[in-house]
């Protein structure tokens, strides 16, 4: 008894992984920016709070780690593809 | 040609109108929001840092004999719409802070019998002698308005948060 060939064969299988592979680490990036935004937007309300007569000491600092924050997020784009 | 079915007369929206966005351009959008708070943030600070830069101007408060022991008077400082409060603790000591609650801005009323400051929206108490909080829910104390005695005057000369 001979085993019948799929439809598209194992080379359809391997485009269907690697399709995927990549919606993995697109939903993997998706979720760190996510996360990334939502840091960045607990930053932004210190930020606020400080402006408007809270610890001025930690503006500066929460604005270092928002760029870092947003270059991560740039960085990470790249591997959205 | 057989008749569409009853939905695309209900929902008649064609594959061209629909305005699809694709997973790429969310995570786009995602990195826009991230550089959009990272601006508000940089702003703030950039604001900060000015007005920390610039010394407040000094300004005159009141005459020392205008005010009786126990007695307080409301004056702006540093702009016309920052309202403060001075307070005479007792014959040689005088005390001055910004007048919005640190909870939620309403204006603290001076109680100095009591030692306080009192705010009346939702109870909040500041000590008089230093702005602290005594109770109630002010996260932080009272800026504290520095004064100057020049003779018989008093001068607003700065603030400390």
């Amino acid at each position: 008894m001979t085993a019948t060939p799929r439809p598209g064969g194992p080379s359809s299988d391997d485009a269907r992984a690697r399709e995927a592979g990549r919606f993995t680490v697109l939903y993997a990036v998706m979720t760190c920016l996510v996360l990334l935004v939502g840091v960045q937007w607990i930053l932004l309300s210190i930020a606020i709070d400080g402006f408007l007569g809270g610890p001025r000491d930690l503006l500066v600092p929460a604005a270092v780690v928002s760029a870092l924050c947003c270059a991560a997020s740039w960085r990470l784009l790249r591997f959205a593809r | 040609m057989p008749d569409p079915p009853a939905w695309k007369h209900d929902f008649p929206v064609a594959w061209e109108d629909d305005h699809l966005v694709t997973r790429r351009a969310f995570a786009q959008s995602l990195v826009w929001v991230s550089g959009a708070a990272f601006a508000g943030n940089a702003a703030f600070a950039a604001r900060a840092s000015l007005a920390r830069a610039q010394p407040l101007p000094a300004r005159k408060v009141a005459d020392v004999d205008e005010l009786p022991v126990g007695g307080a008077k409301v004056f702006a400082y540093p702009e016309e719409g920052d309202a403060c409060v001075l307070v005479r603790l007792d014959a040689d000591t005088f005390v001055a802070f910004g007048q919005r609650c640190t909870h939620l801005g309403c204006p603290v009323v001076p109680e100095p019998a009591q030692g306080t400051l009192q705010c009346p929206c939702h109870e909040g108490l500041f000590r008089v002698t230093d702005g602290r909080v005594l109770s109630g829910p002010p996260p932080r104390p009272l800026p504290r308005v520095e004064l100057a005695r020049r003779g018989q005057e008093l001068w607003a000369v700065g603030v400390r948060s």
